[in-house]
C-alpha cells in the first residue's frame, strides 16, 4: 500500500524535442516530440512502471529525468530540488541519489574493466580496501560470491552481467533506480531471478524505481502503479491492480488485450488496432491516439484531450472517460 | 490416424567450436536426438530459451546451415507431400532438388524481415522472384505475377498493395516488412511454413496482428506452421501441440492443452512459473542456476543441477522420453517410477 508522503521525484511537463531533418534549411523546421508534457510523481520506496511500445519516449523520460539528456522543457524536482535549473557541477551531489540500469548488460559494462572496479567506480574518495569490502557486500547483496571480484564481463552470462550493473548502481545507495527494459534481454528463467532480486532490494534498501519497459506483465508483476505512455504523452497513469483489472484508456484496453497469455483455454475480447503508430512529428491537432481508435469521434481529431483525474487514484487522457 | 507431413527422426546438429583465447573447444551439441511430427493443417510449436537449438532445428531441416562449422550429424527428415509417394527424406535430396522444394513447399518466415529482405530489391519484385523461380513448367508472364504478387499482398492485410509493390523494404514499418515476408512464404501456396520467432521483433499490438493473420491463413490455405518461438503465450494461443526443449533435447512434448495444465517435466513447470503474467497474481518461482556450459554437459540429465526434484539416477543417466498419457511425452527418471 502506498502512503500519501512528499514525492520524492515530481516530474512536471517534461518535453524533449529532436530536430527532423526535412526540406530546405531554415523553413519549417520539424520536430519529434519523443516526449511531449509529461508528468507524474514517484514518492519515496515506490515503483512506478512506465509502459509503452517501441518509439513512445519512454527511455527518452528516463533518460531526461537523469539528465543524460537535457530536456527541452519542463521541470523535474528531487526531493524538492529542482534538478533542471542546476548544470554540471552543482547537478553532481544529486547524481549519486539517481542511478540506472540499463537493458543489455553485454554493452552497458566496460569490457576491459574487472569487477571490483566496475561496481565500485562510483566509489570516490574512498580508500582502496574500505572500496573492497563495500563492492563485497554489494556483490552479496545481489547474489555473487566475492570470488569474482577480479574477474572480467566477457567471462559471465546475461544475468550475471545485469546482477552486476545492478550491483554498480546500487552501491552508492541511491533513492532512485530507473530500469531501463532491465529484465527484456534475458530468458524467463533468468528473468525472474532478476525481477525477484529487484523486489528484495527494494525491501532491503527502501529504494523507489521508475520501471520502463515493453512487457505489460513485468510491469505488472512488479509496479506499485503504472503510467502507459502512447507517441510521447501519458495515456493513463493508476495503481496497478485497478489499471489492470479495468483499463479506461481505448490505448490501455487494446494493449492488455494483445498480451498473449500462457493458457490456452483462456477467452478473451480481443481488441485488434488497425494500423500502426503514427511518426511523432506534426501532431498538433487531436488525440495522438484518434488515428488507430476504434472509438475516436470526431472531436477527438481536432481537439486533444486533458490527463484529468476520475477518482481511485487514476488519471485518464480521454474525452471519453468522465472525469469525477 | 492420420499420416505426418514432416517426421523429423533423431535429428542431431552439432557444432565444431575452435578454442577461443587458448581454451580447447569442442563439439556443441546443439540438437541432439530429436523427433517430432507436424500433421496437415497444424500448429506445432518449438518452444525454449536461447541456445536450447530451436532455431537450429528449423533451420536445419532444409539444409540452410553452413557446413561447415554445422555438422548435420544424423537422423531423417521424411516429408511426405499428400498423395504423393513415396516419402522423401529431405536431407537425402540433392541440392537441384531441394532448391526446388524450399520456397515451394516449404517456406520459411524469420524474425527480423529487415535483414531477410533483400534492401536494394523493390517488394514487389522480391516476392514475384519466388514465383517466376518456382513455376517449372510454364512461364508466367510479368503481368500475371504482379497481379498475383498484388493479389497476395492484399491478402496479408497491406492495405494499398500497389504502394508497397513499388516500395523498398526500409520504407515499409516494421509490421507491413512482416506481412510482406509472409507473402513471400505463402505465394507458391507451401505445405509447410517453418517461422522462427515470427513476431519477436514487433511491438505487441503489431505482434496480435500478424498471430491473427498467421492463424486466419493457416485455416484458408490448410498449411501445417511449425512455429519456434521462446514465448509460452504465443504457443497458448497458436500451437496445438507443443514441445519444450532444454539442452538440444525435447525434454516433453504434448498437446496445447495437456501441456500447459498438467505439466510433467520439472523444467516445463520452471518455465511456466516463472513468466510474469497478467491473469495472475503471486510470486514468481525462478529456475535456479543457469543453463550449463554446451561443451560441459552433466553426465545425467542436463537438467539436473537446476532440478528441485533431483535424485540420484538423475546425475547418472539421460531418461528415456516415456509416454504418460496419449500423445504425452516425458524425458525424466520422476516418470520411471
Amino acid at each position: 500500500m502506498v502512503i500519501e508522503m512528499a514525492n520524492l521525484l515530481e516530474v512536471k511537463d517534461l518535453k524533449k524535442y529532436f530536430p527532423v531533418r526535412s526540406g530546405m534549411p531554415g523553413f519549417g523546421q520539424k520536430w519529434l516530440k519523443a516526449v511531449d508534457r509529461v508528468s507524474f510523481t514517484i514518492a519515496p520506496g515506490e515503483t512506478l512502471g512506465l509502459v509503452g511500445e517501441s518509439g513512445c519516449g519512454k527511455t527518452t523520460v528516463g533518460r531526461s529525468i537523469l539528465r543524460l539528456t537535457k530536456p527541452t522543457g519542463g521541470r523535474v524536482f528531487f526531493r524538492g530540488t529542482e534538478l533542471t535549473a542546476l548544470n554540471g557541477r552543482k547537478l553532481r551531489p544529486f547524481r549519486p541519489k539517481m542511478q540506472i540500469v540499463f537493458q543489455d548488460p553485454y554493452s552497458s559494462l566496460n569490457p576491459r574493466m574487472i569487477v571490483l572496479d566496475l561496481v565500485g567506480e562510483g566509489l570516490q574518495g574512498v580508500n582502496p580496501q574500505k572500496k573492497k569490502d563495500l563492492v563485497v557486500a554489494v556483490l552479496e547483496r545481489v547474489g555473487l560470491s566475492p570470488e569474482i571480484l577480479y574477474h572480467y564481463p566477457h567471462e559471465f552470462s546475461g544475468g550475471q552481467r545485469q546482477r552486476i550493473a545492478i550491483a554498480r548502481a546500487i552501491v552508492l545507495q541511491p533513492e532512485l533506480l530507473v530500469c531501463d527494459e532491465a529484465v527484456s534481454a534475458l530468458d524467463v528463467s533468468i528473468q525472474a531471478q532478476i525481477i525477484n532480486l529487484l523486489i528484495k532490494l527494494r525491501q532491503e534498501m527502501k529504494i523507489a524505481y521508475l520501471f520502463i519497459s515493453h512487457d505489460l506483465a513485468v510491469v505488472k508483476h512488479i509496479s506499485h502503479r503504472v503510467a502507459v505512455m502512447y507517441l510521447g504523452q501519458i495515456m493513463e497513469i493508476a495503481p496497478t491492480g485497478r489499471l489492470f483489472a479495468n483499463p479506461l484508456h481505448p490505448y490501455t484496453k487494446a494493449l492488455l488485450a494483445a498480451v498473449p497469455v500462457p493458457d490456452p483455454e483462456f477467452k478473451r475480447e480481443r481488441l485488434l488496432l488497425s494500423g500502426e503508430a503514427r511518426r511523432g512529428t506534426d501532431m498538433d491537432e487531436g488525440c495522438r491516439f484518434a488515428p488507430r481508435c476504434p472509438y475516436a469521434e470526431n472531436r477527438c481529431h481536432r481537439e486533444e484531450p486533458p490527463l484529468v483525474a476520475v477518482g481511485d487514484g487514476r488519471q485518464v487522457k480521454c474525452f471519453l472517460v468522465k472525469s469525477k | 490416424m492420420e499420416t505426418a507431413l514432416l517426421e523429423v527422426k533423431n535429428l542431431a546438429v552439432h557444432f565444431q567450436t575452435p578454442g577461443s583465447s587458448g581454451g580447447p573447444g569442442g563439439v556443441n551439441k546443439a540438437v541432439d536426438g530429436v523427433s517430432f511430427q507436424v500433421f496437415p493443417g497444424e500448429t506445432f510449436g518449438l518452444v525454449g530459451e536461447s541456445g536450447c537449438g530451436k532455431s537450429v532445428t528449423a533451420l536445419s531441416l532444409l539444409k540452410l546451415l553452413p557446413t561447415p562449422p554445422a555438422i548435420l550429424a544424423g537422423g531423417e527428415v521424411i516429408y511426405r507431400p499428400e498423395g504423393r509417394r513415396p516419402e522423401k527424406d529431405l536431407w537425402q535430396l540433392d541440392h537441384e532438388d531441394l532448391i526446388k522444394l524450399r520456397g515451394k513447399e516449404i517456406s520459411l518466415i524469420f524474425q527480423e524481415p529487415m535483414t531477410s529482405l533483400n534492401p536494394v530489391m523493390k517488394i514487389g519484385r522480391q516476392i514475384g522472384e519466388v514465383l517466376r523461380i518456382h513455376s517449372a513448367e510454364k512461364a508466367p508472364t510479368p503481368e500475371e505475377i504482379r497481379r498475383e504478387v498484388l493479389a497476395m499482398l492484399d491478402r496479408v492485410g497491406i492495405h494499398h498493395p500497389e504502394r508497397a509493390y513499388e516500395a523498398y523494404p526500409h520504407e515499409l514499418s516494421g509490421g507491413m516488412r512482416q506481412r510482406a515476408m509472409i507473402a513471400m512464404a505463402l505465394i507458391c501456396q507451401p505445405k509447410l511454413v517453418i517461422a522462427d520467432e515470427p513476431t519477436t521483433a514487433l511491438d505487441v499490438t503489431i505482434q496480435a496482428q500478424i498471430l491473427e493473420l498467421l492463424k486466419e491463413l493457416q485455416i484458408s490455405y490448410h498449411l501445417s506452421l511449425l512455429l519456434i518461438t521462446h514465448n509460452l503465450g504465443i504457443i497458448a494461443e497458436t500451437a496445438h501441440r507443443v514441445a519444450v526443449m532444454y539442452m538440444g533435447r525435447i525434454v516433453e512434448l504434448a498437446p496445447v492443452k495437456e501441456l500447459f495444465h498438467n505439466p510433467l517435466h520439472p523444467y516445463t513447470l520452471g518455465l511456466l512459473s516463472s513468466i510474469p503474467r497478467l491473469d495472475r497474481e503471486g510470486e514468481l518461482k525462478a529456475i535456479p542456476g543457469m543453463v550449463p556450459n554446451p561443451l560441459h554437459l552433466p553426465a545425467g540429465c542436463y537438467f539436473a543441477p537446476r532440478c528441485p526434484r533431483v535424485m540420484e539416477v538423475c546425475h547418472k543417466e539421460y531418461p528415456l522420453p516415456r509416454e504418460a498419457a496419449p500423445g504425452h511425452t516425458v524425458a525424466c527418471w520422476l516418470q520411471e517410477k
